[in-house]
């Protein structure tokens, strides 16, 4: 049985999504049930691909403003021109591989996997305070800031979008794991 | 509708069973950090302990509240309490009379809780806890902060049956995780989890575990990082540093050090009960175990109540 079957026979469990990891909660735990996720799981690709097969993803685009305090040195680490840095951020999809650190907070894999992207580090120091909407990337991943909070991710731009709103019917968080993010260049004018 | 006032107050919150069903959406669960006195105010207010009625939780001095008509209270957990200026006993409903005191006060080593028959408490994303983390929920309470009480059935006199709960410094894990061995072939956690850890710092999002030089039996690998996964409350990680860390309720939506461990659900309220300097030690269970044992711990609570009205 592949990892979306043996995750759906698993009755009355929550089952939520990591980078390279599946937790599995029941209130019923059955042994059986550890191993039967475990070897799905090694049988197939990347958690988040598998265990959302059945769900409806979508494909957000998100107004961005390039030009964040981070950007000539993230452009530095990658080897590029910060305009081709830039370019290569909005010609990315992006795919949500996981929410969480914080409310809302999706961690943005890029969906061809480009290596580019994990030479930039997270920043030496993080940053006390880093605006909600901030457009940021690290270690292989892009994210938007869904609050103003601590973080050290280096920041390259900047979105109106609220990515976390607790009074939002469909749900807290606009981003779900599966969903693909790709981001629009906001003319210059409109900034 | 009556008002009920705070009029000094250390360190509390308020809390519930938490933000059940919005750990996807990145939220912590937060609520009642010893889950089992929480548990135990809703089976006296309510009668029963699956209702997430609102609570106060005090982790730190005294919370006194005075009401403007007659309220019904109950304090569980590790407090001492006074109703209308003179001792009163703990699992047990009381009637408070209007414009007299209620008084809480944190003995340790856990926390109190304080329940009030029909306190009302704002609502965000199904729950009225205070996460301390996120953010979520109303601000810890001050002193001045009023609250609306509903009338409801009386229930003062009802009484949970004294039963000792002494602190546990053995706390019963399993082990043997899928997470712990991403991007760490050599990695075996079971030598970390057989050494003595002293409590370092306890906070509701997490208790900070050291261990001795003297007492350390294996050194922790240079390169121990795992790719960030979803962790919950009870799960103990290890980081780069030695420390380990028993995530607590507002610090467990996800994690990007290896889980070595997580306690059973049965031990995960005795967490909060630890005191800084307290020595404790894991020991590894089976699943079928630990549900047993979860499944007794509520037939205990739940057979603990007792109504004077209906013996």
């Amino acid at each position: 049985m592949d990892i979306a079957g043996v995750l759906a026979s698993l009755v009355d469990c929550r089952v939520r999504v990591g980078l390279d990891t599946v937790l599995v909660e029941s209130k019923r735990p059955d042994p059986s049930m550890l191993e039967r996720t475990r070897s799905a799981l090694a049988r197939e690709g990347r958690a988040e691909e598998v265990a959302v097969e059945s769900q409806l993803t979508q494909v957000l685009n998100i107004r961005a403003r390039y030009g964040g305090e981070d950007l000539a040195a993230v452009s530095d680490a990658a080897g590029l021109t910060p305009s081709d840095l830039v370019e290569l951020h909005y010609g990315t999809t992006w795919v949500v591989a996981m929410i969480g650190f914080a409310p809302g907070f999706g961690y943005l894999r890029p969906e061809d996997d480009n290596p580019l992207w994990s030479l930039i580090e997270r920043r030496p120091s993080p940053r006390e305070r880093v605006p909600a909407g901030s457009i940021a990337v690290a270690a292989g991943m892009s994210a938007v800031y869904p609050h103003d909070m601590p973080g050290g991710w280096q920041v390259i731009g900047h979105t109106d979008v609220r990515l976390f709103d607790a009074a939002r019917s469909a749900g807290p968080s606009i981003l779900r794991t599966g969903d693909r993010v790709r981001f629009t260049p906001a003319a210059a004018g409109e900034l | 509708m009556t008002s009920l006032r705070v009029v000094s107050v250390g360190l509390a919150t308020l809390q519930d069973a938490g933000r059940d069903g919005y750990q996807a959406d990145g939220v912590p669960l937060a609520g009642a950090f010893d889950a089992h006195s929480y548990r135990q105010a809703c089976l006296l207010m309510s009668g029963s302990d699956s209702l997430s009625l609102p609570a106060f939780e005090i982790l730190g001095g005294r919370l006194e509240m005075v009401a403007d008509a007659p309220v019904e209270v109950a304090v569980t957990g590790d407090g001492w309490l006074s109703v209308d200026g003179g001792p009163a006993a703990t699992d047990t409903v009381h009637l408070l009379p209007p414009g007299r005191p209620v008084l809480v006060e944190r003995v340790g080593p856990g926390p109190s809780y304080l329940a009030v028959s029909g306190l009302q408490a704002p609502i965000t994303l199904g729950s009225c806890a205070t996460d301390t983390f996120s953010g979520l929920g109303p601000p810890v309470v001050v002193a001045g902060d009023a609250f609306s009480v509903l009338a409801g059935q009386p229930r003062a006199g009802i009484f949970l049956r004294p039963r000792s709960r002494g602190v546990r410094r053995e706390l019963r894990i399993i082990s043997h995780l899928g997470s712990v061995g991403v991007g760490l072939d050599e990695f075996e956690p079971s030598p970390f989890l057989e050494q003595m850890w002293t409590v370092h710092s306890i906070a509701r999002s997490g208790v900070r575990l050291r261990v001795s030089e003297a007492e350390q039996l294996v050194p922790v690998p240079d390169l121990l990082q795992v790719k960030s996964g979803p962790t919950l409350a009870g799960a103990i990680q290890l980081a780069p540093s030695g420390e380990a860390i028993i995530l607590g309720p507002d610090g467990a939506v996800t994690g990007g050090y290896p889980t070595i461990g997580v306690i059973i659900s049965a031990d995960v309220c005795d967490v909060s009960r630890l005191s800084a300097g307290d020595r404790i030690a894991f020991r590894a269970v089976s699943v079928p175990w630990a549900a047993r044992e979860w499944a007794a711990q509520q037939v205990a609570l739940a057979t603990a109540l007792v109504d004077p009205a209906l013996i």
